[in-house]
């Protein structure tokens, strides 16, 4: 069932919910470095420190930008609240909830997606929050077996292997939606470096969504 | 106490937990609220653990580098602020690119500098969470309001275009990344900067994970009584293009 995000009251409910929780994990990422600066009396030095936060903060407030109107719409109101606090969305959270989505065989934007991607995106940072424990507490064991050389190119490539199995179901639902992003950004990606990234997915949504559209008229999907 | 004591000492690690318990308690709150909502609009509880189980089972794999990426900023931030930057938001590539330029600016070399000093390091610190505070923000101001009231408008009372909509926001996800993967390594490879190994085992990858999926789709259509299998398709897939990729790396003249 498609929901009503102006009157479903569960909708209205995670918006209170979910401000107050971004509110308090302001305050905890904040009050982590302060806590180091009280504790230990130090305090950067404030003009490199200024300068290097300025350019952090050019490249990445436009990033969130996108990653808010982009990535919200996929996972639902509830997921994209708890993503924000988590992160790690292109790479695991997103694709996780569309997983589950696709496994539980429920519609993105619909009443029962967002009830599953919230559950998807929950579970994926309860697990990747222990495996960091894990990685802390058995840091001297795990370093050598995780750091093999031989195991080193199976790790470097997590996301094609995501990529290569999550695309591949999407495309076979939408194939025609997807040729004319896929053909720029790979053209795209052979003069622009890696690092652009986040900003040319949200060139390849709007891409993606015209296309979509313009299919969608013309009664070809 | 030496610079490694102090960012390794007991107050760092009580922070971490904090983060850590932080992270969890809200997961949990987030997952019995979608749960009890699920249960009230008709979902069996076993479609709901399925989600459980299928999205533990696919996190794990995605979680293994981000534990490599915390090893790599072990020698100059020590454990604990690793483990609290990658447990809240962010990622590794950006938590490690927003250190390397910190750093930078305050007149280190990049995060392996050894004249590494407290007030550098809180400096590093402060911009890797203020650098990425920016989607909490825009959260906090009703930024995901807008938008999911705005795509809502926007799909209207037409529910397949509804689903299409929000499919194609994913397929441009997945155009963008496709870009990244294929015409980088190509690239390098024909400047020369990169070895074939380096240059083409992401694309195998990429083009096996896609077949080995497909495989799986066919099977569990064929065969009724193993559509259990669908919820770990994804981390089993992942798991055998991981393997391939160890075999076409040294297929490839890779390091061994």
């Amino acid at each position: 069932m498609k929901k009503n995000v102006q009157t479903d009251p569960y909708e209205i409910a995670t918006h209170r919910t979910g401000r107050a929780w971004s509110a308090l994990a302001i305050i905890i990422m904040m009050g982590v470095p302060a806590a180091i600066c009280l504790y230990f009396g130090v305090y950067p030095p404030l003009k490199g420190f200024l300068m290097g936060l300025v350019g952090v903060v050019s490249i990445y407030l436009p990033v969130a930008i996108i990653e808010v109107l982009t990535y919200s719409p996929m996972v639902g109101s509830a997921g994209a609240y708890l993503m924000f606090v988590t992160g790690n969305l292109a790479n695991m959270k997103v694709p996780c909830a569309v997983n589950a989505m696709d496994v539980a065989g429920v519609k993105p934007g619909s009443r029962e997606g967002e009830i599953v991607a919230t559950i998807a995106v929950a579970t994926s940072s309860i697990v990747t929050d222990l495996i960091i424990v894990l990685g802390v507490v058995g840091l001297s064991f795990l370093h050598p077996v995780l750091e093999n050389p031989v195991l080193a190119p199976a790790f470097n490539n997590v996301l094609p292997a995501l990529f290569g199995a999550l695309g591949v179901v999407w495309l076979r639902k939408y194939w025609k939606v997807a040729i004319i992003p896929s053909i720029i950004m790979i053209v795209v990606f052979i003069f622009l470096p890696v690092s652009l990234l986040g900003i040319m997915v949200a060139v390849a949504a709007v891409l993606s969504v015209i296309s979509a559209r313009i299919l969608y008229k013309r009664g070809m999907i | 106490m030496t610079y490694q004591q102090q960012i390794n000492g007991w107050f760092l690690y009580l922070l971490g937990g904090i983060v850590a318990l932080f992270v969890i308690v809200q997961s949990t709150v987030f997952l019995l609220r979608a749960w009890k909502q699920g249960k009230a609009i008709g979902m069996s509880s076993q479609k709901l653990w399925t989600v459980v189980k299928s999205s533990a089972a696919f996190s794990i794999l995605p979680s293994i580098p981000i534990v490599i990426s915390l090893f790599s900023m072990v020698k100059t931030l020590g454990v604990p602020v690793p483990w609290i930057r990658l447990s809240v938001v962010g990622s590794m590539s950006y938590e490690l690119a927003a250190a390397d330029q910190a750093s930078k600016a305050m007149g280190m070399s990049g995060i392996s500098d050894p004249g590494f000093n407290l007030g550098i390091f809180s400096g590093v610190v402060f911009t890797m969470s203020i650098g990425i505070i920016w989607g909490l923000v825009i959260a906090l101001f009703g930024g995901i309001k807008a938008v999911n009231k705005g795509v809502d408008k926007l799909s209207g009372t037409d529910k397949k275009w509804g689903d299409i909509f929000v499919s194609s926001l994913f397929l441009g996800l997945v155009a963008a990344f496709m870009g990244t993967l294929i015409s980088p390594p190509i690239v390098g490879m024909l400047k020369g900067v990169q070895t074939l190994s380096q240059g083409l085992t992401g694309i195998l990858v990429l083009i096996s994970s896609a077949l080995i999926m497909m495989m799986f789709g066919l099977i569990m259509k064929k065969f009724e009584s193993l559509k259990w299998l669908e919820s770990f398709a994804l981390p089993v897939t992942m798991i055998v293009s991981m393997v391939l990729a160890i075999f076409y790396s040294i297929a490839l003249g890779g390091v061994v």
